[in-house]
């Protein structure tokens, strides 16, 4: 049993909290977060004996994260309980201002998938054939979720970004 | 700074938030199995327990105030922004905000009394932001429906209720001004959205905000942003019709969305005005038996500004008059893959590849079901 296996547990103190983070973005919630970082660790231990020979156990580590906040989202009753639960109490939020506040709620408005997907490809930095393996869906795939999540933020912050693109094209037309 | 940039800067700051833990990790990990037997009526009692809270909360007399069916706008202050050509009127205890003028300007955020200097107010948003995009974009959650101001301005209304926010979004048609800072005079549009996490300030406030978008004016008027028609008309050879290789899922996955722009070619500025239709064929030209088939609709801009722009390798969609067709319950079973050809007089057509519509890996539409409602075709919006 892993329980007092050192590697584990040098293992639990280097990658919990950033599972912890990875969550967070996902959900928006610190304690589903913690909840869903838990999960994850709790059966990357009860599987340690093989994953601790895997070159990258804390993949195996986020991707039970991964599937854990799916099945979340598919279980209305969680959802519903933290919503409730969010409402009595005031939830740990980032203290954002500005159009940093427009880019945090448009991500948190994002269709679960594109968030993920923008979340591992831009939080994580993981590449997005390693987005697709995580996520078990083609490469394409994750550049589709990507892109749309990304456009629906320049949607939202388009007095900023239009105005690059149109600066940007109107250089080009004034070339000969 | 692009926006993957930001969106990296804003996720990696607001991880940086993180409290510490509600109890000890390794202690909870360990404890977490033997916990579970217990898991399920632990849940049942937060449960009942926050529906109980839940309950009480909606039921405080002062979140309890019955909807009123106008809202009255007497004693209203009257807002101006000279630089954005935009007015609006506000009940006279919210407050206008401008988060950032340097790097936003032209976005104003209106915060309702309960809301100054609350910590809901994070979670609790009502945005005005006027800019250089054309008032059609991509706001297609929800419900989406068409109506005019009363000073005659088109708008796009959306309406869209998720998982964790209400929120409408009020996209309108700003004309075309040109601005003292501009060279040209480009598609503006004014944004509004009402976004909440709480469903007693929804309750209260969206009435509220859908009268102040009602009192949105321009202090002077502006052409149409659909272009000059004193230009000369925009010749065949002059453009041609682009689709930017990307499908987009408004309603979920039933609907896929074909959307594309125009390309100028060469020659002087001119005005573009055509219809575009798009036909569902099968692989042998035929139309498909699919309600409203073929779809049409008028495009109307000034070529070249109006064209679509490409960046880096990708056509930027929003800031520009596009084509847009929805094509709903696409993969009802009889429906074979289609072509979708879009043509435009003088300028021949496009075909883009249809969907798999029983697709054998995931991706983009495998998650649409023959739902046993009509597959229909139509313009958007």
């Amino acid at each position: 049993m892993a329980r007092d296996d050192p590697d584990f547990r040098e293992f639990f103190a280097g990658e919990f909290w950033p599972l912890r983070r990875v969550g967070f973005l996902l959900t928006g919630d610190w304690d589903q977060a913690e909840d869903l970082a838990q999960e994850a660790m709790a059966r990357t231990w009860a599987a340690w004996p093989r994953v601790r020979g895997y070159d990258r156990p804390v993949a195996f580590a986020r991707k039970v994260l991964l599937n854990r906040h799916r099945s979340l989202l598919r279980r209305a009753v969680v959802e519903a309980r933290h919503r409730l639960a969010s409402r009595s109490e005031e939830r740990s939020q980032p203290d954002f201002g500005g159009d940093d506040l427009v880019v945090w709620q448009a991500l948190q408005g994002l269709p679960a998938r594109q968030r993920t997907a923008i979340v591992l490809r831009y939080y994580v930095d993981l590449p997005e054939a390693e987005v697709a393996r995580q996520l078990g869906v083609p490469v394409g795939t994750v550049k589709s979720w990507t892109h749309r999540g990304l456009a629906r933020l320049r949607d939202r912050l388009g007095p900023i970004y239009a105005d690059e693109r149109l600066t940007s094209t109107a250089r080009t037309e004034a070339d000969p | 700074m692009s926006i993957e940039d930001r969106v990296r800067r804003v996720l990696a700051d607001a991880a940086a938030t993180e409290p510490p833990p509600r109890r000890a990790p390794l202690d909870s990990v360990r404890r977490r199995r033997r916990r579970r037997p217990v898991l399920a009526g632990a849940v049942a009692v937060v449960l009942v327990l926050a529906a109980v809270i839940g309950l009480a909360a909606v039921r405080r007399p002062d979140r309890d105030r019955p909807l009123p069916s106008t809202v009255p706008t007497d004693g209203w202050v009257t807002f101006t922004d000279t630089a954005d050509n935009l007015r609006f009127r506000y009940p006279p205890d919210w407050r206008v905000e401008q988060p950032d003028a340097r790097e936003a300007p032209g976005t104003y955020r209106l915060v309702p009394p309960e809301l100054v200097g609350a910590p809901e107010r994070q979670r609790n948003l009502v945005y005005l932001t006027s800019g250089r995009r054309f008032w059609v974009g991509e706001d297609w959650f929800g419900t989406t429906s068409l109506g005019r101001l009363p000073g005659g301005q088109a708008y796009l209304r959306a309406d869209d209720t998720g998982d964790r926010y209400q929120r409408t979004t009020w996209s309108v048609d700003w004309g075309r001004p040109c601005l003292n800072d501009l060279q040209r005079c480009l598609p503006r549009s004014v944004r509004v959205d009402l976004s909440t996490a709480d469903t007693w300030l929804w309750d209260r406030y969206h009435l509220v905000v859908a009268t102040i978008v009602t009192t949105l004016a321009q202090p002077q008027p502006t052409a149409p942003s659909t272009g000059d028609v004193s230009l000369p008309a925009c010749q065949p050879g002059q453009w041609q019709l682009v689709w930017p290789e990307e499908y987009a899922g408004p309603r979920g996955e039933q609907g896929t969305a074909i959307q594309g722009g125009v390309q100028h070619l060469q020659g002087a500025r001119c005005h573009l005005r055509t219809t575009v239709r798009l036909a569902v064929e099968d692989a042998a030209g035929r139309l498909l038996p699919v309600q409203g088939n073929p779809a049409s609709m008028l495009l109307e801009m000034d070529l070249p500004i109006g064209g679509l722009p490409r960046e880096s390798g990708s056509w930027v969609i929003g800031v520009t008059p596009m084509w847009r067709f929805i094509w709903d319950e696409w993969c009802n079973r009889g429906l074979p893959r289609a072509t979708l050809r879009v043509s435009a007089d003088g300028v021949g057509s496009i075909t883009v590849p249809g969907l798999d519509p029983s697709p054998t890996e995931p991706g983009f539409g495998s998650g649409c079901r023959d739902r046993g409602q009509p597959s229909t075709v139509h313009a958007w919006p």
